[in-house]
């Protein structure tokens, strides 16, 4: 089994770490993620049919990962939610996740995008950092989550002027304040 | 004041994305492999001893029926002490479900019209609903994941009346056949379970040392498991009896000593199959939001092929959607069911899976409009259709 965790390490482990960590924004979260991706991957590799390619597989397996992770939160929030009426206390604390150490050196404008791709849809993040950060092929993106190569342009597309949009509000704040 | 942020400047975004800072995973690599190798050791300890026992236990039941059956045989009243035995719970259900597959048969060659979209009916592995059952049967659900934890496959059996639902529940096991059908090992093996209808709720009596693998999906698993198992019911609370009533640890949920069933999830219904030789099975996929049931029929039309799970509305299906009180009407777009190319078999499946989703958004029945012909295996368009009864009948196993 080394052998074989050797390899997908050696190949992916980078770009599998980074594509969670920018999805979930948590370091220790981001670790547990790839932990159980890999222990997925490992577990299920004889039924690899070999119909899309090897990468793009483990990181359509580790998208779902972090989908059920954020699945489970929710449901872990609706349920505190049910006792504690701090739906936006909730939300809000979600925002002030430490930035990693990587970006505090950055400009704000990296800072803004980087809290903002939160407030995308998880389709539209998944597509931003898959071609943009990561810098995959449309075709890869779109086996990657599923999608047909159109609407990975149309995510795309949405998504960025998103983030247009909630980055000229924020500059439109700081221009009243 | 003008914003820098504007449509016409198309590149400053993608190039804004594209600077942002490589991150790296700090956790060295033995470490992460420790990790794992540790996570992955860790299901098995339980399953090494129940193989342990195996032969034993074989040797034992085979020397067991070897005398069971000599006296029989030298009598020569193998049938009647058959019919004696038929009190048995074991044999009751044997029976049921046997009676129900030839009741399915003897119901598919009765409405056999010559139509070709009937004769995929000889294959009983295909019914992925259960529509109906006779008064004097009950349907028992029970719940497996996918080979990787993912999803919760639902499953049903047909028991008879007069058979003690518990004694059913506590057999499951048996029934459950996860190395053929391609799912993951029932997670109840050596669990027991006693209803009480009084207080709607179950208990679980889970077997010494049971614990979850850490992660994030195990734990909501496990709970939507035994919502499938118990939600129909009308349960409403799981209580795990334990030693010394200390709880069972759920991992991220914590020590729990109950939990409560959740109602039912609006999910889209795909299908799962491991590999081409395992069996197939409608899972539900939950929605999450607010999703609608036109987009839960969308979501329909994707594959999520790295688990194995599969559209059930072919891609070039169109329809249109009306909600009308507890029926939903879905109209197709001019004939586009009478396209060859779709088999009757995916025609067949996208007609359950829908009705599946629209059960679990609470329609107790589908009208389909506009499809280009009067009937799609065993279900007659020009008639509203009831939503099943249950999913994924276990007929006879196997």
């Amino acid at each position: 089994m080394k052998v074989v965790f050797e390899r997908l390490y050696d190949s992916y482990h980078h770009e599998l770490f980074q594509f969670i960590f920018y999805m979930v924004k948590n370091r220790q979260v981001a670790e547990d993620l790839v932990q159980e991706v890999y222990i997925k991957v490992l577990k299920s590799l004889d039924t690899f049919k070999g119909d899309s390619s090897e990468k793009t597989w483990i990181f359509s397996i580790a998208r779902y990962t972090t989908i059920d992770y954020f699945r489970s939160q929710k449901r872990k929030r609706s349920r505190i939610a049910e006792f504690f009426d701090w739906h936006e206390k909730g939300d809000s604390l979600y925002d002030q996740s430490p930035l990693p150490d990587e970006l505090t050196v950055k400009n704000e404008e990296m800072k803004l995008i980087y809290r903002n791709l939160d407030k995308c849809t998880i389709d539209q993040k998944s597509v931003l950092i898959l071609r943009y950060i990561q810098s995959f092929s449309i075709q890869e993106t779109a086996d990657v989550l599923g999608f047909s190569l159109s609407k990975v342009k149309t995510t795309q597309h949405r998504g960025l002027k998103t983030l247009r949009k909630l980055l000229t509000e924020n500059q439109e704040k700081e221009g009243d304040a | 004041m003008k914003s820098h942020y504007n449509d016409d400047n198309d590149k400053q975004m993608p190039e804004l994305l594209k600077n942002m800072p490589q991150v790296n995973d700090h956790l060295d690599k033995n470490e992460l492999f420790q990790r794992i190798s540790q996570e992955m050791g860790k299901s098995k300890p339980l399953k090494q001893k129940k193989s342990h026992l195996l032969p034993i236990l074989s040797t034992i039941l085979t020397a067991v029926i070897i005398l069971a059956i000599i006296p029989v045989l030298f009598n020569n009243t193998m049938f009647q002490s058959h019919e004696e035995q038929s009190s048995n719970n074991a044999a009751d259900s044997k029976l049921a479900i046997e009676e129900y597959s030839s009741r399915m048969e003897e119901d598919s060659g009765q409405s056999d019209d010559g139509n070709p979209e009937f004769s995929l009916f000889g294959k009983k592995s295909e019914d992925l609903v259960l529509n109906e059952i006779d008064d004097q049967s009950d349907v028992v659900h029970a719940a497996v994941t996918d080979l990787q934890g993912q999803y919760v496959i639902p499953l049903s059996f047909i028991k008879q009346k007069t058979e003690k639902l518990t004694g059913y529940y506590n057999d499951l096991e048996n029934y459950i056949n996860n190395e053929k059908w391609g799912v993951s090992d029932f997670l109840f093996k050596g669990a027991s379970f006693k209803i009480d209808y009084t207080n709607n709720l179950v208990m679980v009596n889970l077997p010494e040392g049971f614990s979850l693998n850490p992660g994030s999906a195990n734990a909501n698993v496990f709970q939507e498991l035994l919502s499938n198992m118990f939600g129909q019911l009308g349960l409403n609370k799981v209580i795990f009896e334990t030693i010394h009533n200390q709880g069972v640890n759920l991992g991220p949920i914590g020590i729990v000593k109950e939990l409560p069933i959740r109602a039912r999830q609006k999910s889209s219904y795909k299908v799962y199959q491991a590999s081409p030789q395992k069996r197939k099975f409608l899972i539900p996929v939950p929605q999450t939001g607010q999703m609608d049931i036109e987009a839960a029929f969308d979501e329909m039309k994707q594959n999520e092929e790295a688990f194995n799970v599969f559209r059930t509305i072919p891609n070039d299906i169109r329809f249109d959607i009306n909600k009308s009180g507890e029926q939903l009407a879905v109209t197709f777009s001019d004939g586009i069911l009478t396209d060859t190319s779709i088999t009757p078999q995916k025609k067949n499946t996208m007609i359950e899976a829908m009705l599946m989703t629209a059960k679990s958004y609470g329609y107790k029945s589908v009208k389909f409009n506009n499809a280009g012909i009067k009937k799609i295996g065993k279900y007659n368009l020009a008639k509203a259709i009831k939503v099943p009864l249950a999913v994924n009948p276990i007929m006879h196993e196997q």
